[in-house]
């Protein structure tokens, strides 16, 4: 970003990958999740989202699940990742979970980002500041230029 | 007032005033801020304003081109 400013101020918005991904909607993330998977890892075979049960209770649990070849993804309603084998596992899953888990938490990351970036977006505007031009950096940052 | 506010992925939030002073642009900001807060948007910001163009350096330099 080139500077050249009058004054120049930067501060952090503290990323809360639960409340963010929570205002993206369960649904749109296991969406976004089934096509990760499908494009990262299609030689696992095609991921099926799957139900979820209590481990003690038995009984249907929320969050998300989606089984691709050997491997289930877990993601929990406070948005915490397991992904292990479903059955005995063959040589070589334990890299393959590794691999799966790394891009799944990933995902959700740069999910949450996008949705920081539009919640603040969107306060901008409803604080009344005229946004004049909005543009997206080569680094995935939001750029907007404003009247303060 | 214009300026530029840049929002990474990462929630790093970023504001160039381009107009005014740099006294101008520190309260600009201070509001920006504050109309974030308001709006349930709370950045974390230890209130340095720096300034980044060097505007005596320019004019002195185009005074004394104009003086010849």
């Amino acid at each position: 970003m080139p500077c050249d400013a009058i004054a120049v101020a930067s501060g952090q918005i503290p990323l809360d990958l639960a409340r963010e991904l929570e205002g993206l909607g369960r649904e749109a993330v296991a969406q976004a999740l089934l096509a990760l998977l499908r494009r990262q890892f299609a030689h696992l075979g095609e991921p099926e989202p799957v139900d979820l049960w209590g481990a003690h209770s038995g009984a249907r649990a929320s969050g998300i699940g989606i089984r691709v070849g050997n491997v289930l993804v877990r993601v929990s309603p406070k948005w915490r990742i397991t992904v292990n084998t479903r059955s005995a596992a063959f040589p070589g899953d334990d890299r393959v979970v590794r691999q799966v888990r790394d891009a799944v938490a990933g995902l959700l990351t740069g999910l949450a980002g996008l949705a920081v970036q539009k919640r603040v977006a969107q306060a901008v505007r409803q604080a009344g500041h005229r946004v004049t031009g909005e543009t997206r950096a080569p680094n995935g940052a939001l750029v907007f230029q404003v009247e303060l | 007032m214009k300026a530029r506010v840049v929002i990474t992925a990462g929630g790093q939030v970023s504001v160039f005033v381009d107009e005014g002073t740099l006294e101008t642009g520190r309260q600009a900001i201070e509001r920006f801020f504050a109309n974030l807060a308001a709006q349930d948007v709370a950045v974390q910001w230890d209130g340095k304003v720096e300034q980044h163009r060097h505007v005596h350096e320019h004019e002195a330099v185009k005074t004394h081109a104009h003086a010849h």
